[in-house]
């Protein structure tokens, strides 16, 4: 380990009479290194004054071991997985380009491509809850504009809004200044729930997006007047791969793991995800993230892009 | 006035990005030339010298990012242009790529033909 690693252990157990709680490389006496767990002690008298330490060590090497093994998998899974969608999607890009369709023979194609998009997209959701489950996905904040952010969500799904004739509506409050936020984590709970809101809205209904402050929290708020979650099944929704049944009745084509993914950066990153619904009248989702920003985590890795 | 063509090398073992690619590419108007594993990605980047080298990283004989610090080894190819267009998009192969120097990370199946070609243009362009 380096130097200024057994620096900050003295420092914690000397100095500033704590526990020092670790994961270390330590060598063998044949030379062999091991990754290990490690708990110090300082064991102070009646005065405060340091008498002895008490140290345990596990050998975790095992662990460590079984962890990179399920991570690699999941890498190669998925690149094996995304190498012949990448084929489809850019052999039918290159034959939409090419043209020389007929109206039948463009539907059809599109509908291939959409099925593509589809699997591309499972995929990286996968990917993600996989990182959660492992607990391996990082929260690396930088002071950005949120409302910017939330411009790039819209546009993105500009075009399934139109599609669908929804009476979209979006307000950005005043005074919202920079703050600590994971750019990639705070897109994905954005698309998310507005992703959600439009999917499950009727045709031509409406779709209320807004973000705003008080003096303690943001709050991102998405409204729709949709087909809204049966209360039965409401203590449900956050769970892997659940949809409920109206969901699956309406062939929005959801996977069941989008708010099992936002509920874990939400979790990790100290913020709030809440909701209210009724079926048949809509739905209402809360975000909130307070003023001091998202809650940095140590990990590998911040997860795939959706959609 | 015929300003000379330039160079991409296409570091890649699947025959139909291949294919895709370079298409797309000669007809942006690019010369191509191709390496189907690391071992040849390397000796034709050093012998080549490309204006623009895209690399798989999942690749036979020598994996992409091995290539990658291989190159950067070589007086010349420290300053090689390089986008990495793979699959992979696990934190630590990222981390390694962006150590050693590359334009973007670009992870195929997220990205439109289209919109490979136009990030390639805009790279060459500096």
């Amino acid at each position: 380990m380096p130097k200024e690693y057994y620096a900050k252990m003295w420092d914690t157990i000397k100095n500033k009479k704590k526990d020092f709680d670790s994961e270390i490389t330590n060598r063998r006496k044949n030379g062999e290194q091991y990754e290990a767990s490690i708990d110090v002690a300082p064991i102070l008298d009646k005065k405060g004054k340091v008498l002895f330490f008490v140290g345990l060590e596990r050998d975790i090497s095992k662990e460590k071991a079984i962890d990179r093994a399920k991570t690699e998998f999941v890498s190669l899974a998925s690149h094996q997985l995304r190498t012949p969608l990448t084929s489809v999607k850019w052999n039918i890009e290159s034959l939409l380009d090419n043209g020389g369709l007929n109206a039948k023979q463009q539907r059809n194609i599109n509908e291939v491509y959409r099925g593509n998009e589809k699997m591309i997209e499972l995929i990286n959701a996968l990917l993600n809850v996989a990182r959660i489950d492992m607990g391996v996905f990082s929260v690396e904040t930088k002071k950005i504009d949120i409302i910017s952010i939330a411009k790039e969500v819209v546009n993105e799904l500009l075009l399934e809004i139109k599609k669908k004739k929804l009476r979209f509506t979006e307000e950005y409050g005043k005074g919202i200044t920079p703050l600590p936020l994971d750019p990639q984590l705070i897109h994905i709970v954005i698309h998310n729930i507005l992703n959600n809101a439009i999917k499950y809205s009727h045709p031509g209904g409406v779709v209320d997006f807004s973000i705003k402050k008080d003096k303690k929290s943001i709050f991102i708020t998405v409204k729709d007047v949709g087909i809204g979650i049966p209360k039965h099944q409401q203590d449900k929704i956050f769970q892997k791969l659940f949809r409920a049944d109206n969901a699956r009745q309406m062939d929005a084509g959801g996977m069941g793991l989008g708010l099992y993914i936002i509920k874990a950066i939400a979790d990790a990153s100290g913020c709030k995800i809440s909701f209210s619904s009724k079926e048949n009248e809509g739905s209402t989702f809360i975000v909130q993230i307070p003023l001091s920003g998202m809650r940095k985590k140590k990990g590998e890795r911040t997860l795939e892009h959706l959609a | 006035m015929a300003t000379k063509k330039r160079t991409i090398l296409i570091v890649e073992d699947e025959p139909q990005v291949i294919r895709l690619l370079s298409e797309h590419l000669y007809e942006a108007g690019f010369l191509i030339v191709k390496a189907m594993d690391g071992k040849e990605g390397l000796k034709k980047s050093l012998n080549e010298k490309p204006d623009l080298i895209l690399l798989d990283i999942i690749l036979p004989k020598m994996d992409g990012l091995t290539m990658l610090k291989k190159l950067r080894q070589d007086k010349w190819g420290k300053d090689a242009k390089v986008i990495i267009l793979t699959n992979l998009s696990d934190g630590a192969t990222v981390d390694t790529a962006l150590q050693n120097g590359v334009y973007d990370f670009l992870v195929k199946a997220d990205w439109k033909l289209a919109d490979v070609v136009r990030k390639v243009k805009e790279r060459m362009e500096v």
